[in-house]
């Protein structure tokens, strides 16, 4: 065996792959000189005019720590902090900057409070300790490293869809949020699923509809796309003065396998009232009934009269197999339950309020 | 030489029988075979010398000098029987979840302040993920809440960023807050 073939690593790599015992007492880590350029002069090839001003006005010097901290640990002592102390520390020295420049994609995300993209197409960004107005195509890059608690748009217009596709085109990622809200009127919700699939990765997905014609959201195919959202929570905030809604109408909406999220599905109707005395009987016969459960809105909240909150309770308390459930954990205080549960252990909780009788609570457990 | 196989190297009797480590100083340590595989590193060199271990001549670590070898076999012999650690992070943020430390953990860091960053490549060549990602924490604990001229104080590090290099990376840092 050449002493040679021991200074290098390829001695184990060699060894290794073929079972050969290794011999560490020999083993010398190779050792390479750094030989320090000569600088051109002007009348040699290679010269370059610029380089030699910049040397010249500009030296770089080496800093003169003497411990030589690795990419890899320093990436592993910034993990364990915030993206904003962890970049901080650029600024302590060239070495640390040189080290942390290349890890930065590796680093932990920057949490933004809120982003917010007004209808003149303006971005403006609320952090923890400061807000921004981006306007810079490099300040607006920037938000691929950041997860935004609340992105905001006040409508789906054309300038603003425009700009969260420049967004993306300029993070080379989708935006990661948290919640998306949105305050929109019907004929645009269909830009929703290209924004989805093109622009936004979100957790929550909140849809508030205060429009009077609310029916025509949940009777049209605007909301029928899967997202990627573990939550969509849908709102509406109606007049009472509203025409009353037809049950079939929301129960077809309420059960819509078409509309899907990777985990549960919400929905708030305020102010919203129903035609139907016995909706409770429906609500609970759709659950029964229906093929898959997990395609249902997992919890349900809508404004009910007295009349069939007590038709409700009638129909309940002669049902065989609902049972009363009002001191469970989940229930809050004042309000009565009942669970009915089906052959295959899905349950339904329902729950309305003893004194107020105002509105049904539907979940899903 | 060892006369135990390959496939004895794991046996108790094995790790009760000392063996020589030998420092890039010359200096030599006398350890228990069971704590010295607490490092990734001399273990596997066990292993893959099987048969021809010698004991008595030693391993030789060409990157870990004496003084902080010494830290780090207090470290292995506290460590020899602890389960793996289980390293965790943020799945939305990324950060990592901070480990739990125990009393002597925390005395022991508090005893070694001021040779973390040796003790963390040490731990690193040596392939002691328990002693490496408990060093980074604390190097992270002390970086925390401090201002770069903090930092460079508590370390030892000289200032070579020239005024335009500083302003760069605070143009190129939007979030931050300095």
């Amino acid at each position: 065996m050449s002493s040679s073939s021991r200074t290098d690593k390829s001695y184990f790599k060699k060894r290794r792959k073929y079972g050969i015992p290794f011999d560490y007492i020999d083993y010398q880590p190779k050792r390479r000189r750094c030989q320090i350029p000569r600088p051109l002069n002007e009348d040699e090839p290679g010269y370059s005019r610029r380089k030699a001003l910049r040397e010249q006005y500009y030296p770089v010097k080496k800093s003169k720590l003497k411990t030589t901290v690795s990419s890899d640990l320093l990436l592993d002592v910034l993990q364990c902090l915030n993206r904003n102390e962890a970049l901080k520390c650029q600024l302590v020295s060239k070495q640390f900057h040189s080290a942390i420049a290349p890890v930065r994609p590796y680093l932990s995300l920057h949490i933004l409070d809120e982003l917010a993209i007004h209808y003149n197409g303006e971005i403006y960004a609320a952090g923890r300790e400061r807000s921004v107005h981006l306007k810079s195509k490099h300040s607006i890059a920037s938000l691929r490293y950041c997860l935004i608690n609340t992105l905001q748009i006040d409508s789906l217009s054309k300038r603003i869809f425009e700009k969260l596709k420049m967004i993306k085109n300029l993070t080379y990622a989708k935006l990661k949020v948290n919640e998306f809200r949105v305050y929109e009127p019907v004929y645009r919700l269909e830009r929703l699923r290209k924004l989805f699939e093109d622009c936004i990765h979100v957790r929550r997905f909140s849809l508030t509809l205060n429009d009077p014609d609310f029916v025509d959201v949940i009777t049209s195919e605007s909301l029928q796309f899967s997202t990627s959202a573990e939550e969509f929570n849908l709102t509406y905030l109606g007049h009472p003065n509203e025409p009353p809604i037809h049950a079939n109408v929301l129960l077809n909406f309420l059960a819509d396998s078409k509309i899907q999220v990777a985990s549960r599905k919400y929905a708030k109707f305020r102010g919203l009232m129903i035609d139907e005395l016995n909706f409770c009987e429906r609500f609970v016969g759709l659950f029964e009934n229906a093929e898959s459960p997990e395609n249902l809105f997992q919890a349900v909240e809508i404004k009910a009269t007295r009349d069939q909150v007590i038709a409700a309770e009638w129909y309940l308390e002669g049902k065989f197999n609902a049972l009363f459930s009002s001191s469970v954990p989940g229930v809050p205080s004042g309000y009565i339950a009942y669970q009915v549960m089906r052959n295959d252990f899905w349950t339904l909780r329902v729950m309305y309020h003893s004194k107020l009788m105002d509105k049904f609570i539907f979940s899903i457990l | 030489m060892a006369t135990e196989s390959a496939n004895g190297v794991s046996s108790p009797e094995l790790n009760e029988r000392d063996v020589v480590i030998t420092t890039n100083d010359n200096r030599n340590f006398t350890v228990k075979i069971g704590v010295a595989r607490v490092s990734k590193t001399i273990n596997n060199m066990i292993q893959d010398l099987g048969e021809s271990l010698d004991l008595s001549s030693g391993i030789p670590l060409p990157n870990v000098d004496g003084p902080i070898f010494e830290k780090v076999l207090e470290w292995c012999e506290e460590h020899k029987n602890a389960p793996e650690i289980k390293v965790e992070q943020d799945p939305h943020t990324r950060e990592r979840k901070w480990f739990t430390m125990t009393e002597w953990e925390e005395e022991y860091f508090r005893k070694f302040l001021s040779h973390l960053w040796d003790l963390a490549m040490a731990a690193n060549y040596l392939e002691i993920p328990s002693l490496y990602y408990y060093t980074c924490q604390k190097l992270a604990e002390r970086i925390k809440g401090r201002t770069p001229e903090q930092i460079r104080e508590m370390f030892g590090i000289e200032d070579d960023l020239t005024e335009e290099e500083k302003a760069e990376i605070r143009r190129t840092n939007v979030w931050c807050t300095y």
